[in-house]
């Protein structure tokens, strides 16, 4: 279970992107929609642990973020829109970070390069791979461990056709295994069917659909709706 | 900024009879060969400091915009020669001192007309160019010629500055170069160490930096040395200068790789969603700063061992506050060093006169200090730039940039 209580956030002191937001997000998959720049990504990088609220908290499993940093982040995987990873290390190397914060062998990180389709560029650093590429490598740092809370930032773009199929597998195979998935994307399609809820934040506050109606037109016209900033129906 | 800034400063406290002198020194008659070439030297220092910022990003967009090639660099050009405006406006004082403010009319118009060539001659001689090994030996000669003195020089300038732009050309397709970044391989090379990742970004970041912090660090010591080899000290003075150089030097070289850390090595926003602790990141910084201090404080025992030990006891509490400042960096215009010197250097002061104070409180206080630090690691917020910019690269603004 992840819990916002009353997160607030704001790059610029008098500019809150986040006013005070209380959440609940349970297993499943929950999609986080709205326009460009209404802070769907900085949520998700509140719930991440990348960027401190400004004011209020944030729990995973009941463990605060930044209280007990070690405890609340063991169980996440966070998959950002900019695949920020340091361009001093290769993405082996990293993926060997990850391993050994997760507790998992190094073996792991080869399964992970694997499934990515990157065992081959793995000796390389970031600033030789192309984006696809780094979005892949973030991918790759997702699926070492068995993460429970999944947080996936536009995961879909610049990924080629096979990649995309590859991600929504693994995202079934998460919501199987009981995992909290929270996605940010413009790309609705492929998400309607799999969604069990699905947020939008307006003027620093978020407004949520939960359930989704089971008609998947009405559902995916709902799921329009919100992508469009429009307030719900 | 701060170098004319501390110049300026300096000159303040030296004196009118100083700034006279200084100001003959360089463009009074007969003085013009070394000094001329000294000036000449700053200016292409200037110039090294501004290109990698001005420059950033030109490689790419800007390329399909219907603008000549050669027309694109002398643009840059003109913008490292204009960063090193404060460089020049100082030097265009010392002329105006010099010719007895500007009553020899025409030597005051040479001068400024011969620092007008400096300064592109400066820019064209560090920036990045198609064809460097032509332009920069051309470029380099004029900007020497220009102020060597007298008017024929300035046009024997003029002359080479057209040649060096002439076999220039346009800006090297990599022009995005800043802050050299080098190619990370697999593998431990060190071993042990090696295989911890955190010390090889740190040595990836810093590279010959280390150097340059190091002998930052050993200015001090070196100066200490002198004092106590060329002086016939009591015990207590040989230790006092001990303790006050000894944690100087610890304080230069961790202002220097502060410095340098803040800016080659900023907040990696990703990894702070890893099972990690701010504190683990924190107290692997100050650990490394630490060791990295070791030879210096091997070098104050050479001096006076109670003072390395002295010395010893308050690097953990000066490695935990540069931790901190690093994640400062951004926000401040001192960057990392300015807290670290500020700090750093009244805590020497106050080492060096109440050591059986400073000590106990300095070890004590360790423990806060990194807790701190900590605290500023949290408190970053690492995405800013990116959300309210988009893009760092191409960015002079941008502190990740470097």
């Amino acid at each position: 279970m992840i819990r916002l209580l009353g997160a607030a956030f704001a790059y610029r002191p008098a500019e809150p992107v986040l006013a005070g937001i209380d959440l609940e997000i349970p297993a499943g998959l929950t999609l986080l929609l709205g326009p460009n720049g209404c802070g769907k990504s900085t949520l998700l990088k509140l719930v991440a642990g990348v960027e401190r609220p400004d004011g209020g908290r944030v729990e995973i499993d009941g463990h605060d973020l930044w209280t007990d940093e070690v405890a609340a982040r063991r169980g996440l995987a966070y998959v950002p829109e900019q695949p920020d990873l340091t361009p001093y290390a290769t993405v082996r190397e990293i993926l060997g970070l990850v391993c050994r914060l997760r507790g998992e062998p190094r073996s792991a990180a080869e399964t992970a390069l694997d499934f990515v389709g990157l065992r081959d560029l793995a000796h390389r650093s970031v600033r030789e791979l192309s984006m696809g590429q780094r979005r892949r490598s973030v991918l790759a740092a997702a699926l070492i461990g068995t993460p429970r809370h999944v947080l996936l930032d536009e995961p879909l773009e610049a990924m080629d056709r096979g990649s995309r199929e590859s991600i929504l597998a693994w995202i079934d195979r998460l919501l199987a295994a009981g995992a909290t998935v929270v996605a940010v994307s413009h790309d609705l399609a492929p998400f309607a069917p799999r969604a069990d809820r699905a947020f939008t934040v307006r003027d620093g506050l978020c407004l949520a659909a939960d359930p989704l109606p089971e008609d998947p037109t009405a559902r995916l016209a709902l799921l329009e709706h919100l992508a469009r900033g429009e307030p719900i129906p | 900024m701060p170098v004319v800034a501390a110049a300026g400063g300096g000159l303040f406290f030296l004196g009118d009879d100083f700034f006279l002198s200084f100001s003959r020194l360089l463009f009074g008659p007969g003085s013009r060969g070394g000094s001329g070439s000294l000036m000449a030297l700053a200016a292409v220092g200037f110039a090294a400091a501004a290109a990698p910022r001005v420059c950033r990003g030109l490689g790419g967009w800007m390329r399909h915009l219907p603008i000549d090639g050669r027309e694109q660099r002398r643009a840059a050009l003109v913008a490292i020669a204009v960063a090193q405006a404060p460089l020049f406006i100082g030097f265009a004082l010392c002329s105006w001192v010099a010719t007895d403010f500007a009553r020899h009319l025409g030597a005051f118009l040479v001068d400024l007309l011969s620092l007008l060539v400096c300064a592109p001659a400066a820019a064209l001689a560090v920036m990045p160019v198609e064809r460097p090994l032509a332009a920069r030996p051309l470029a380099l000669a004029s900007a020497m010629a220009a102020v060597s003195g007298g008017t024929w020089p300035v046009l024997a300038a003029l002359l080479l500055l057209f040649a060096a732009d002439a076999v220039a050309g346009e800006l090297p397709r990599h022009a995005t170069a800043g802050t050299p970044i080098p190619e990370p391989r697999d593998g431990g090379w060190i071993p042990g160490i090696g295989e911890l990742f955190e010390v090889r970004i740190v040595w990836r970041a810093l590279k010959w930096r280390l150097l340059s912090s190091w002998t930052a660090g050993f200015l001090p010591l070196g100066a200490a040395f002198l004092f106590v080899t060329n002086n016939e000290l009591a015990p207590p003075h040989v230790r006092l200068a001990g303790l006050l150089d000894g944690a100087c030097a610890v304080v230069f070289l961790f202002a220097d790789l502060a410095e340098a850390l803040g800016v080659r090595r900023p907040a990696w926003p990703w990894a702070r969603s890893l099972p990690w602790s701010a504190g683990h990141r924190v107290r692997t910084d100050a650990l490394l700063l630490a060791a990295h201090a070791l030879p210096l404080i091997l070098l104050t025992a050479k001096i006076d061992l109670l003072a390395a030990l002295a010395v010893l006891a308050v690097t953990p509490w000066l490695a935990a506050r540069a931790a901190g400042a690093v994640r400062r960096a951004p926000e401040r215009r001192t960057g990392a060093s300015g807290e670290v010197l500020l700090e750093g250097t009244l805590l020497a002061a106050a080492l060096a006169l109440l050591p059986w104070l400073v000590v106990p409180l300095a070890l004590a206080g360790a423990p806060w200090a990194l807790r701190a630090a900590a605290e500023r690691e949290r408190e970053q917020k690492v995405s800013r730039w990116l959300e309210l910019h988009h893009l760092a690269v191409g960015d002079p603004q941008s502190w990740s940039a470097g």
